[in-house]
């Protein structure tokens, strides 16, 4: 969600000669612009439908991501885990990649293993189902470590694996008891590749076919899909029994998967990375009044929002989109200048600030802007990829120069219109009236008075495109437009296979073979709006059940 | 490629690696004269790698006087106690003391937006600050780098580390909040990542030594080592259960992660046992200084205050026990603006340092600019002052020190790239003839990274790819 955003940041914004033409193609030709598909119609691949799953790609290892980590810790373990958060939250310091573990994070992850292993020792009551006193070779503890390494490895268990786990809990036991046997095998299991990455294990022979997810694949991809976690036992028995296998036996499982309470987590995760809040963490203002209380109410209101949108049965993308219903606590009725509510978070309506939706969300405006005033490019980026799935090919060798000074009396506009010309314009021209849109809510998410000029004119952006009178026309236009929710569904289609959506168009299934999976997941959501359906959809497409067996080595 | 195992050294980066003076190897007697007359004497021992962001206030940053009666402006005054230990590379001034332009260390033309990783790579080519989220997840992506670039420090680490347990001890205040995947380490095209909080700082590098008189904490230790043996035969025996079941990608994932974690296992074995037995170098933890980590000191910056100076005892402690001889520190994040960079609270205003660095000349900016970076020089100030504090062979740590300051930017407010504040300071081991302020023409830095690596014993004569394609070490240092 952010390739240009890493370039176009900072306090030098734009983009010299090498962003026109050359790299982004040409501004006129929609197609040049939708490597994620997110214009107009949908995109279909030459595949017919019925033979989508046989082009699916492999299913790559992918690292747990903290919140992952820390809901399967407290899953597998039965108390409440925030170690990994802790270690990586940071979103600079999280490995964002497997070629990223490097030594400093391989002893993060030991250091993180040690602190929960050291917790469940003094939870072990809870952690631990056998008798203090039991040996390593109990039938019990034989038993409980079967349990534990299936459910943390997520998978059945070879002897192999069985006789490594019992010889660590053996070692750690001749220390003393069954304490120090737990918590140098918790150290050693939260720190074992099987843990640590979704893995799918090959058969050698299968090496080049596209084959179906077996049971308990397919349950570990549907619960860290939907719970941010580890199947729960039910979820484990449904895979053993074959019941996913059949339409009806995975509807009925996500039926129940969309009602447990769990669910909350995924729908936070995903937002978190589509809106980019996980940044929040980190946010500071020059504001002298925005400070913790301000910053945890804001996070919190965020999450309000999406956990009333969600219990509804059928959540309505038209709300999520074009809503004017914003959750408040009295400490942002308070910073915002806005009347006292009841206790606790309800609901304020907000649209006659002009706002619409989750994307005017004082959060976000926040979260897009800088210590000390907003950031248009930024915003105009977040409406482009986030919400348009256009992608600026960044240009190679960049000489940017720093913003000018925001003109005395003037405006960010004003700044960025000295800054955007001659050759910047290629990419200005499509980012910056994106931003404009937003600039009546400050570096603070509140709104500006006297209002600023919003006005501006999309480009090349499906049904997006078009001159808009102020921001608020604009964000009707983006609730409504058919090419946003495209968009939103190809990011969730993403956040669902932890991987990039492959479509690219054209007749290579290496690089168009999600085109038949997407095309009726996009259909259904256009005409049903419904939040929860998309992901029943995505959940039972061809890319998410199916799997090329990649080669050895 | 990061942690390959089958790196490539190429030719001349082995040179490099050969032609350190640590490490004692038979081959070295068939190296060019040239490259055994490094290690003759006059090498400096460590080497300390000090980044800060967002330039300086240029009109108010060079010292009055002259090569060595120079007197220090207000910025740099906390410098002056160690007056004899500054080579000042200056730009050549005008009659108000302000930079000529286009004088002084100036980095190569046409640089990418953010200059970060050409401060110690002088590598303007092969960058790649723009990955997408899947070219970052990727198993086969490099960071930053689309070659196998090292930064001067990193090569200078690897080259001297010999029996010390981190080649390089990296730590960073605040690093953070950029919003351009950008560092300024580099090993192999992956850029190394750093320790930011005081906890895990100290824990990393004085955690497992343990004192040797206590008996309790002796028999910990020994409980800890078995600990480890029996989680290090589990883990290995995870990565060969796995072997034979994983795609080619999964495997060469897994195989990175396996190399990381043996580095680890060494590191933390031989900590265990050096704290069993006699302390590394004969050093025993020191003192360790308070510094807030609640949520408030990180998100307003309070934290810096006391974190700066923590960083610093760590490193001087860290050279001084043999467990390091690279260090670097990072004063906010390099990736540009995106949270703004370090806050001084203390200071008595609470803006972002970034926000500050485009003061347009206004002075309530200009004050505050001056003042950070002038807080900023103290903390080197202070580490100059530990590493003096401490014995070695026959004089103090900083005889043998090197310490290279250095920043991405002239001057903040419009971005320059001439008038580099860069500082070369410590006793170098008398590699350099200190006290000095020199005004030089326009210089490309990376001749003085070259310098560097002479004088930390490192022998290489061409480095980076900069327009300039500079050659040899600079002129008039030594």
């Amino acid at each position: 969600m952010q390739r240009l955003d890493l370039l176009l940041t900072g306090c030098a914004l734009s983009l010299l000669s090498a962003c026109t033409g050359d790299l982004l193609g040409d501004a006129s030709d929609p197609a040049a612009s939708e490597p994620g598909g997110g214009g107009g119609s949908a995109s279909t691949g030459p595949i017919p439908p019925g033979q989508c799953a046989a082009v699916a790609p492999p299913l790559e290892a992918r690292l747990l991501s903290p919140s992952q980590y820390d809901h399967t810790v407290s899953d597998l373990l039965g108390f409440v885990s925030s170690e990994a958060t802790a270690t990586f939250g940071a979103t600079s310091s999280a490995p964002r990649s497997l070629a990223e573990l490097d030594e400093l994070t391989v002893e993060r992850l030991a250091g993180t293993a040690d602190r929960v292993a050291v917790r469940a020792v003094q939870n072990l009551a809870t952690t631990f189902s056998c008798s203090a006193n039991a040996t390593a070779d109990d039938a019990c503890v034989r038993a409980w470590l079967a349990e534990l390494g299936r459910r943390a490895f997520r998978r059945p268990l070879a002897d192999l694996d069985l006789a490594q786990l019992h010889a660590l809990y053996a070692a750690g036991a001749a220390e003393g008891s069954s304490a120090s046997g737990v918590e140098w095998l918790l150290a050693g299991v939260l720190q074992s590749p099987d843990f640590l990455y979704r893995l799918v294990l090959n058969e050698p022979a299968e090496a080049g076919t596209v084959v179906a997810l077996r049971g308990h694949e397919l349950a570990t991809r549907l619960s860290y899909f939907l719970w941010d976690s580890l199947p729960d036992a039910a979820l484990f028995a449904a895979a053993e029994a074959g019941s996913l296998q059949s339409d009806s036996g995975l509807e009925a499982e996500l039926t129940r998967m969309l009602q447990h309470p769990s669910f909350e987590r995924s729908v936070q995760s995903f937002y978190d990375e589509w809106l980019g809040l996980d940044v929040f963490a980190e946010v500071a203002r020059d504001h002298a009044d925005f400070g913790k209380p301000v910053i945890d109410s804001l996070r919190a209101s965020v999450q309000a929002t999406l956990r009333a949108l969600y219990a509804e049965p059928a959540p309505s993308a038209d709300e999520l989109l074009g809503g004017t219903r914003y959750y408040m606590d009295s400490v942002l009725t308070s910073f915002y200048g806005l009347p006292a509510g009841p206790p606790g978070f309800s609901a304020v309506d907000l649209g006659s600030e002009g706002r619409r939706g989750i994307i005017t969300h004082p959060a976000l405006m926040t979260a897009l802007a800088r210590p000390d005033q907003t950031y248009p490019i930024g915003r105009g980026l977040f409406v482009l990829e986030s919400l348009l799935c256009q992608h600026l090919e960044a240009p190679a060798n960049l000489l940017i120069p720093p913003l000018e000074p925001i003109p005395e009396g003037g405006t960010e506009r004003d700044q960025l219109a000295l800054h955007s010309q001659g050759a910047c314009q290629g990419c200005h021209a499509r980012i910056d009236p994106l931003g404009f849109a937003f600039q009546n809510f400050d570096e603070v998410g509140r709104l500006r008075q006297p209002a600023l000029d919003t006005s501006g004119t999309v480009a090349n952006t499906g049904d997006v495109a078009g001159a808009f009178a102020n921001g608020t026309e604009l964000f009707e236009r983006i609730a409504r437009s058919s090419t946003v929710r495209e968009c939103f569904a190809t990011h969730y289609f993403e956040y669902a296979l932890a991987r990039q959506a492959l479509l690219e168009g054209g007749q290579d299934s290496a690089t168009n073979a999600d085109a038949c999976s997407i095309s009726p997941i996009r259909q259904a959501f256009l005409a049903s709006g419904d939040l929860k359906q998309l992901l029943v959809t995505i959940a039972k497409s061809p890319a998410f059940r199916h799997r090329l067996v990649a080669g050895a080595p | 490629m990061k942690l390959s195992p089958h790196r490539r050294l190429r030719r001349r980066e082995l040179l490099r690696t050969l032609g350190s003076a640590a490490l004692a190897l038979p081959c070295l007697e068939i190296l060019a004269p040239d490259a055994r007359a490094q290690q003759a004497a006059n090498t400096a021992k460590f080497a300390i790698f000090v980044y800060t962001n967002d330039g300086v206030y240029q009109n108010a940053f060079w010292p009055a006087g002259g090569e060595t009666d120079f007197v220090l402006s207000d910025i740099l005054s906390p410098l002056e106690p160690f007056r004899d230990k500054l080579l000042l590379l200056g730009p050549q001034l005008d009659s108000s003391n302000h930079p000529l332009t286009d004088t002084g260390l100036t980095y190569a033309q046409a640089p990418p937006q953010h200059r970060a990783p050409v401060c110690l790579t002088a590598n303007v080519k092969n960058i790649n600050l723009s990955l997408t989220k899947d070219e970052a997840q990727s198993p086969t992506t490099v960071n930053n780098y689309t070659d196998d670039t090292s930064s001067i420090d990193q090569l200078i680490a690897e080259a001297v580390k010999g029996e010390s347990q981190f080649a390089s001890l990296n730590l960073g205040m605040h690093c953070f909040g950029g919003d351009t995947v950008s560092d300024v380490n580099y090993l192999r095209g992956t850029a190394q990542k750093r320790v930011t909080s005081a906890d895990e700082a100290w824990q990393r590098v004085f955690g497992d030594l343990v004192d040797a008189s206590d008996p309790n904490a002796t028999e910990g230790a020994q409980r800890a080592l078995r600990r480890h043996g029996a989680l290090k035969d589990f883990l290995h025996g995870r990565f060969s259960a796995l072997r034979g079941h994983l795609g080619k990608a999964d495997q060469r994932a897994l195989d990175i992660h396996l190399e990381s974690l043996g580095a680890f296992e060494t590191r933390k074995q031989n900590l265990l046992e050096a704290g069993l037995g006699s302390s590394p170098g004969g050093c025993a933890k020191p003192t360790r200084r308070e510094v807030p980590s609640d949520e408030e000191a990180v998100r307003t910056g309070s934290d810096t205050e006391q974190l700066s100076p923590l960083f610093m005892d760590i490193i001087a402690a860290a050279f001084s026990c043999g467990l390091s001889k690279v260090a670097s520190v990072s004063f906010g994040y390099p990736g540009g603006g995106g949270e703004g960079g370090l806050r001084m609270p203390w200071l008595g205003f609470n803006n972002a340092q970034h926000g500050v660095s485009h003061h347009n000349e206004q002075a309530a900016n200009v004050q505050k600019y001056s003042a950070m970076n002038k807080w900023t020089h103290a903390q080197v100030a202070y580490l100059m002052q530990q590493l003096d504090a401490m014995p070695y062979a026959g004089g103090s740590l900083l005889d043998q020190t090197l310490i290279y300051v250095f920043n991405r930017h002239g001057e903040g407010n419009a971005h320059t790239n001439f008038a580099l504040p860069n500082l070369v300071l410590g006793g170098c081991g008398n590699h350099f003839k200190m006290g000095r302020f020199l005004k030089l023409p326009k210089t490309n830095p990376t001749n003085l990274l070259i310098s560097l690596a002479h004088a930390m014993g490192v022998e290489l004569n061409e480095f980076g790819n900069d327009a300039l394609a500079a050659q040899g070490p600079l002129a008039g240092l030594t």
